[in-house]
């Protein structure tokens, strides 16, 4: 991934960035906070980040997107919010392993991903990839029979009466129009406006005045040469799809679930993969993998040490010399990845009231 | 009428003629309907609850001149026991060409089917998209089966989406896949009538037993069914 800003894409955004703060056009709350990164200087040690000109972010989207977001008329039975699962609290992931919150009380197949530096997420959403856009990704939680069961045109025509949406639309979007279109794109908004890049490592690196313990350094030192080439940039994910070696078979039970990023590429190469996630606040993400099966950072390292499984697509860079997979890593050399990887923790972010649920004071 | 097209209405310049298109839906040359017991090429019973389909890209061209019109969006057909969508206008069209040669798309072109964001006809709030990936449904038919010398009706159903499965099919005279060439009037309309044949969705080039293939949600056996519905129209104009 390209570290160096490209200058006419870099002004794209930052016009497109300085709109969404500082042109005011309303008294919402957004307009008392100041936004830890002004959008006119994105986290020195990010990536550049893609324009999005089919949904250009606006203060008031941004907003309406919020609400919508923490509003629980996005479900059928008006009782659950997207901020049901995806909690502010714990970096918009729940806690738990599968939730089975949703409308027909299932326990859903994968883990409630974590929602954050979305706007980086160029290469699919969902573990899977099926999802190509955030666009588009939110139809599926909002309409699915085992989430949030509404219905799309229903929950157009209830917002038409509901709080002041009718006056937010109106401002958000030049059509106006409270449709499944605006819902769609004020979702995107806000998801893409949740970034976390002020943990301890993210001010070590842009060398504002924080330092890392011995410990810390010895981790980052062995997190560079062991877990670098799928967690990379300081995004600490490739946005690719692999299979780390969970599992050696792969049901083709409901719907080929199980098939990871090869359900949607339909590609058997691809068959177990998921998308590398993110490691920031990863001691704060728990559980772990794309089914929450690994509880701590323990397991997870003892899984890369000795608990691989060889499958045809199982990813080639943990093969070792024996021929066996995995990464070797000594008691003391996990102790200091894990330390390490306490220092993604961006406390900031928990703080950010722009990010919060409205509906909560 | 939305303001759209009223304003289309009253901004047409004499010289130009309106493309309606109006499906027409058989099997095997006689009326279709719904919940009816047809039998289909491997011998299979089967009555349809529900029938949809895009169609997009409609373009017409004069094959000697080079000359064309084209339309860009996308219609969404739909027969059920709720709603029934057969005939949609796509635009005003140059009297002074005849066209000799309709090309239109059977589902949803790539660049629409990569986001769903979108109104009108591709709103998703009319149902035809897939939650698990980002797309639409391209051609949707539910209804009951029931194999021979059984008594037992079961649930089919056939939703099929994905690029690979968008069927662009060519209409002309040549292919015998279009009556006479189409002509406009300024300011009439003229009917391209469209018609569908239900049963060859079971039938060629694959024939479908239903026994074995009675449900695609994704990838797995939707190009036998996009293959034969692609072999399911023909085009008539009539003056």
């Amino acid at each position: 991934m390209k570290t160096k800003p490209f200058l006419g894409q870099g002004c794209v955004i930052a016009m497109m960035l300085l709109c969404l703060f500082s042109c005011e056009k309303s008294d919402t709350p957004l307009a008392a906070y100041k936004y830890p990164f002004s959008w006119e200087s994105l986290p020195k040690n990010f990536p550049l980040v893609a324009p999005f000109p089919d949904n250009p972010q606006t203060k008031e989207g941004v907003e309406l997107g919020r609400m919508l977001f923490f509003d629980v008329a996005l479900s059928g039975a008006n009782d659950i919010s997207c901020g049901s699962c995806h909690q502010p609290e714990k970096y918009f992931s729940d806690g738990i392993p599968r939730t089975n919150i949703g409308a027909d009380k299932s326990t859903l197949h994968r883990h409630t991903p974590v929602i954050f530096n979305m706007a980086w997420q160029n290469n699919g959403l969902f573990w899977d990839g099926g999802a190509r856009n955030l666009e588009s990704l939110s139809v599926a939680p909002i309409t699915s029979i085992h989430e949030m069961n509404q219905d799309l045109k229903q929950l157009s025509s209830e917002l038409q009466n509901r709080y002041d949406y009718k006056e937010r639309f109106e401002r958000a979007f030049p059509d106006k129009k409270i449709s499944t279109q605006n819902i769609l794109r004020a979702l995107a908004q806000y998801q893409r406006a949740i970034i976390s890049a002020n943990s301890r490592y993210d001010k070590f690196v842009r060398n504002e005045g924080e330092r890392l313990s011995a410990l810390e350094l010895k981790g980052l030192h062995f997190f560079e040469q062991h877990c670098r080439r799928c967690h990379s940039t300081d995004l600490f994910t490739d946005t690719q799809f692999h299979n780390n070696g969970l599992d050696s078979v792969f049901s083709e039970e409901h719907e080929r679930i199980a098939f990871g990023h090869g359900r949607v590429s339909f590609d058997s190469k691809d068959i177990g993969k998921y998308k590398t996630p993110s490691l920031r606040n990863v001691a704060r993400t728990a559980p772990y993998m794309h089914d929450g099966r690994f509880s701590t950072l323990q397991e997870v390292l003892q899984h890369y040490v000795n608990g691989m499984k060889y499958s045809p697509t199982i990813d080639e860079g943990f093969r070792r010399a024996d021929g066996t997979y995995g990464i070797a890593l000594s008691k003391e050399e996990q102790e200091a990845i894990i330390a390490f990887l306490h220092t993604l923790t961006d406390e900031d972010f928990l703080k950010n009231p722009l990010i919060q649920n409205p509906f909560k004071h | 009428m939305d303001d759209h097209k009223k304003d289309s209405l009253r901004s047409t310049p004499s010289h130009k003629g309106l493309l309606r298109v109006e499906i027409k839906l058989v099997n095997e040359e006689l009326p279709f309907s719904l919940q009816t017991e047809y039998k289909n090429a491997n011998g299979d019973f089967y009555k349809v609850g529900t029938l949809m389909f895009y169609l997009s890209k409609i373009q017409l061209f004069n094959s000697l001149t080079g000359e064309s019109f084209q339309d860009s969006k996308s219609y969404l057909i739909e027969k059920s026991l709720n709603r029934t969508r057969l005939t949609f206008d796509v635009g005003w069209v140059d009297t002074s060409v005849v066209f000799d040669v309709l090309t239109l798309g059977i589902g949803v072109d790539s660049l629409q089917n990569s986001r769903l964001d979108h109104k009108g006809e591709l709103d998703p709030a009319l149902g035809m998209f897939w939650d698990w990936v980002t797309g639409y449904k391209f051609f949707l038919i539910e209804g009951n089966y029931r194999i021979q010398n059984t008594s037992s009706w079961q649930f089919f159903e056939y939703h099929i989406g994905l690029n690979p499965n968008y069927r662009i099919q060519r209409f002309d005279m040549v292919n015998r896949k279009l009556n006479q060439p189409i002509k406009f009037r300024g300011g009439k309309t003229t009917t391209l009538i469209l018609e569908f044949d239900v049963a060859e969705i079971f039938k060629n080039p694959h024939t479908i037993d239903m026994s074995a293939v009675h449900s695609i949600h994704d990838w797995k056996d939707s190009y036998l069914i996009a293959d034969n519905y692609a072999n399911g129209f023909r085009a008539f104009v009539f003056y």
